[in-house]
């Protein structure tokens, strides 16, 4: 387990080191509260993320991460600083470069007068491309993938549970074959059992896709079983960043190996040692 | 008598019975007053007098509930239309919002009765005027409810399109405009009574000088004839006529909202 203080753009051991697939570079975010005043909601931050790495942005509510998760994806502009998606800024990139990311939502925002097909297919009606033969086939085989059954497709949102709901945001923002994925505590609403399973989902989408992913929680669980690096955030700053290492694939039985437990108070001591500091 | 238990389905015949007999004792009442009081029939006829006025003149009535139901729906119709496409011109830019809306807000506060002459002089005595009229008192509720429901999209749903670079007119296609077909249906219903209002008192400045006859021009006929039966006559049935109205925009907000929602998923429920 190697633990490193500051994630700093050194040149590491990785294979895709030379060129990350998402960047940011000296970011920082200021926003005009209610009051009138500026707050810093992120200071000179730096992260690299590697070509097929899962990174967990794990902090307390407040500290930023999904601010930068929103940077990343191109839906804010930071105050200062770039990001880079494989090695473009967004306007270099353009439209191309916007179509390689999918965001997941902290909630599930189908549209309610939608079918869960319908919803799905919403990416690739936007792009003009449903009308393509295999949109369908991709639409079917990504419903069929995150466990809807056809009995399902034709039924609006509002009819379903939370968790159905969720798997078909998933199969929404994977029906564009994202290269990069980014996952705003998608499974916060949900119980723990639905979460670790639809964790499982999400590992097993990501291992065939090899898609880069980017996801933010605030469960130290899902952190560890999830990454493969743990990027640590507080009060606008990532504090650490753990590297996480198991044998892959992963399965349930992990969550209870002396590895797991490891890393879980590895974590937990670095997120709380930020916390209390502080206050 | 015995209490009702807490837990006991409440009976259902006095939802309907109760109002009945209340309805029965203001006219039992009325017509007492009436007849001991020895009140001159032109101020206040007795209800026995209205009712058997309404049904001497069922035909009249009829015929001009049909016309004022023909130009209030018409009104209900143009100011749904002509509402929804300034709410979406209103839901492209605040810059739109701030340099309108305000003009939108004076066509609310216009008295329609005092400018219903001028309208009248402008576009003559016709059916088209009345329309006109009752367009113009029910479009404020229209405009207001599909703006806010065009604008307070969820923001989630709105990076989602964003996310997938959709223009404007896909946002307005897709997302906006079946978001606010709830707040469309609501400001209908608030229009619907506005929309007889405006068409009665458009039939009123009309008078019988064009070929019509609707519950309006009744009105004034018989308000200068003295005919008060008949004058109520007529005032019962443009209420009844508001009533028809609202009761098919609700037939209309059921098929919809069934359509539109089945309950709104915005919230993860598990």
């Amino acid at each position: 387990m190697s633990v490193s203080p500051h994630d700093q753009p050194t040149p590491s051991t990785k294979p895709n080191a030379a060129q990350p697939e998402l960047e940011c570079r000296d970011v920082a975010m200021e926003f005009i509260n209610s009051r009138g005043f500026a707050e810093q909601v992120l200071k000179d931050l730096n992260l690299r993320v590697s070509s097929g790495e899962i990174l967990t942005l794990l902090g307390p509510s407040g500290c930023g991460k999904s601010t930068l998760l929103r940077i990343l994806a191109g839906l804010l502009s930071p105050t200062k600083g770039d990001v880079l998606v494989q090695g473009q800024s967004f306007q270099q990139g353009g439209r191309t470069l916007k179509d390689r990311l999918s965001f997941v939502f902290q909630e599930p925002a189908l549209l309610p007068w939608r079918t869960v097909w319908e919803n799905v297919s919403l990416p690739l009606q936007l792009r003009g491309k449903q009308k393509a033969a295999d949109a369908k086939e991709s639409i079917e085989h990504w419903l069929a993938m995150v466990g809807l059954s056809p009995k399902d497709w034709s039924k609006k949102p509002g009819q379903l549970s939370g968790g159905m709901k969720m798997r078909a945001s998933i199969a929404r923002a994977m029906t564009t074959r994202p290269r990069i994925l980014l996952m705003d505590e998608p499974f916060a609403a949900l119980d723990d059992v639905l979460r670790s399973r639809l964790n499982d989902l999400l590992l097993k989408i990501v291992a065939e896709e090899k898609c880069t992913v980017v996801f933010v929680t605030h469960n130290i669980t899902e952190a560890v079983y999830m990454s493969d690096s743990i990027a640590i955030m507080d009060q606008g700053k990532l504090s650490e960043r753990l590297e996480i290492r198991f044998a892959e694939p992963r399965t349930k039985e992990l969550r209870s190996s002396p590895d797991f437990s490891r890393y879980y108070a590895t974590a937990s001591a670095s997120l709380f040692r930020n916390v209390t500091s502080d206050e | 008598m015995s209490s009702t238990s807490a837990n006991k389905q409440p009976a259902v015949w006095p939802k309907f019975l109760l109002p009945i007999v209340v309805f029965l004792a203001v006219l039992l009442t009325w017509e007492m007053l009436v007849r001991w009081l020895g009140i001159h029939k032109v101020i206040l006829p007795p209800p026995s007098d209205v009712a058997s006025e309404i049904v001497r003149e069922r035909w009249t009535l009829l015929r001009g509930a049909w016309i004022t139901l023909q130009s209030a729906a018409a009104g209900l119709l143009c100011s749904a239309i002509i509402g929804s496409l300034i709410a979406m011109f209103f839901s492209q830019s605040s810059w739109l919002r701030l340099s309108f809306y305000p003009y939108v807000i004076f066509l609310q506060t216009v008295p329609i009765v005092a400018i219903a002459p001028l309208l009248i002089l402008w576009f003559g005595n016709e059916f088209r005027t009345i329309v006109l009229v009752s367009c113009i008192i029910s479009i404020f509720p229209i405009i207001s409810n599909v703006t806010s429901g065009l604008l307070s999209i969820n923001e989630n749903l709105r990076d989602l399109f964003r996310m997938q670079s959709a223009n404007r007119w896909q946002t307005l296609m897709k997302l906006r405009i079946p978001a606010a077909i709830p707040q469309l249906i609501l400001g209908l219903r608030v229009s619907c009574g506005l929309a007889v209002i405006g068409a009665i008192v458009g039939e009123f400045f009309v008078g019988d000088r064009g070929a019509y006859e609707g519950l309006g021009t009744i009105i004034t006929a018989r308000q200068g004839n003295l005919k008060t039966a008949s004058m109520i006559g007529a005032v019962i049935a443009c209420t009844l006529l508001g009533l028809i109205l609202l009761f098919c925009v609700q037939l209309l907000n059921r098929w919809i909202l069934r359509r539109w929602t089945q309950g709104v998923g915005f919230e993860s429920d598990n």
